[in-house]
């Protein structure tokens, strides 16, 4: 039985994801000390200064869920495992929709700004333009030479590619092989389908990212899963039996990791 | 993501909690106002006036920083629907 298309799925690669069953991370911060520069002349004693810290949590405050029942003919009548395929097709929505959850929060949340040139990603010259500059927003931090992320919804693409194949004789031979889409300069670069980033309210939050895109360094925000379950039961005065698929989840971009993520508004 | 098959939900809710894996510090918390994600397949959500006014002023509450910096693409976007920017006073 065929396949539903599905759509790439970038949490885990970008997050710290915990499914271990954690519901709440506490990860307050303290408030930034600076050093002072003193001559020896001068030197031997300091001024005490006062210092604080900060709560910061991760709860868990949506769920995402799906369900549909299959009748005990349509099992019985197919040549193919109707169950098993629908629950398959099932978790994939569920997971689908904490992928776009979590997109959209990261998106919301993330402090850094950057917006492209007119015509954004899809004009060929803007693209090494457009990541010299995301780079540059984290750039000297240490958590700066991590890894870095881009997530760009697939109508981005012409520009992106374009660009990759005009670049240099070994660089435009792997983009013409198809090969070149995941990573330049650094930044791991994903594609997920348009419609990703939306105006909308998703679960408990409401969201304004219609043609904006997110950068990043990857794991600066966590999300734990701590319940994914499928449930099959009986129902009453119905053959075949009911799937019900769940998952809660949480997000937090950390307050002090904020400056590592960048809205990206597509100009 | 893996898919804990043959996990009860409600079973879980009455066992011990599990012993923390994370690096952080781990509370059971009962959370008792979750949000629902929408996932029917496919789904896109296309504005009418209305919903995108609804939409901007339940933002402007939960976001209002946010709200400030993207407050001229919103009001173009709103105006593009029909809408006028004084609706949103």
């Amino acid at each position: 039985m065929q396949k539903v298309l599905r759509t790439a799925l970038v949490t885990q690669a970008i997050c710290k994801l915990d499914m271990s069953g954690v519901r709440y991370m506490e990860n307050p911060y303290g408030s930034q000390p600076t050093a002072a520069v003193t001559a020896l002349a001068s030197a031997g004693a300091y001024s005490v200064s006062a210092w604080t810290t900060t709560e910061d949590n991760l709860t868990v405050t949506d769920e995402v869920a799906y369900g549909e029942h299959v009748y005990g003919f349509e099992q019985k009548m197919s040549n193919f495992n109707l169950m098993a395929t629908r629950m398959e097709e099932m978790a994939h929505a569920v997971r689908r929709g904490i992928d776009r959850f979590v997109l959209n929060n990261l998106c919301e949340d993330a402090t850094g700004t950057y917006t492209t040139p007119a015509g954004g990603f899809t004009t060929q010259a803007n693209w090494a333009t457009i990541l010299s500059n995301l780079l540059s927003k984290v750039a000297g931090y240490t958590d700066g030479y991590t890894d870095t992320f881009l997530v760009l919804e697939n109508t981005d693409l012409p520009g992106v590619i374009a660009s990759q194949m005009a670049s240099g004789f070994n660089f435009a031979d792997a983009a013409l092989r198809n090969g070149l889409i995941s990573n330049q300069a650094g930044v791991d670069i994903y594609v997920v389908r348009s419609g990703t980033y939306a105006n909308e309210t998703l679960g408990s939050t409401t969201y304004t990212n219609l043609d904006h895109r997110v950068f990043g360094v990857k794991g600066a925000a966590s999300v734990v899963i701590p319940g994914y379950e499928y449930d099959e039961k009986g129902v009453s005065g119905k053959t075949g039996k009911e799937i019900a698929v769940s998952a809660q989840v949480g997000f937090k971009l950390w307050a002090q990791n904020t400056g590592l993520c960048v809205d990206v508004t597509i100009a | 993501m893996r898919i804990a098959r043959g996990r009860s939900l409600y079973a879980d809710r009455t066992a011990i909690p599990p012993l923390p894996r994370s690096p952080y510090k781990q509370k059971n918390m009962a959370n008792n106002a979750l949000g629902t994600v929408d996932v029917s397949p496919g789904k896109t959500r296309t504005h009418t006036k209305e919903s995108f006014l609804a939409l901007l002023k339940r933002y402007r509450e939960e976001n209002p920083v946010k709200f400030e910096a993207k407050k001229s693409d919103l009001i173009r976007r709103y105006e593009e629907l029909g809408g006028k920017a004084t609706d949103l006073k």
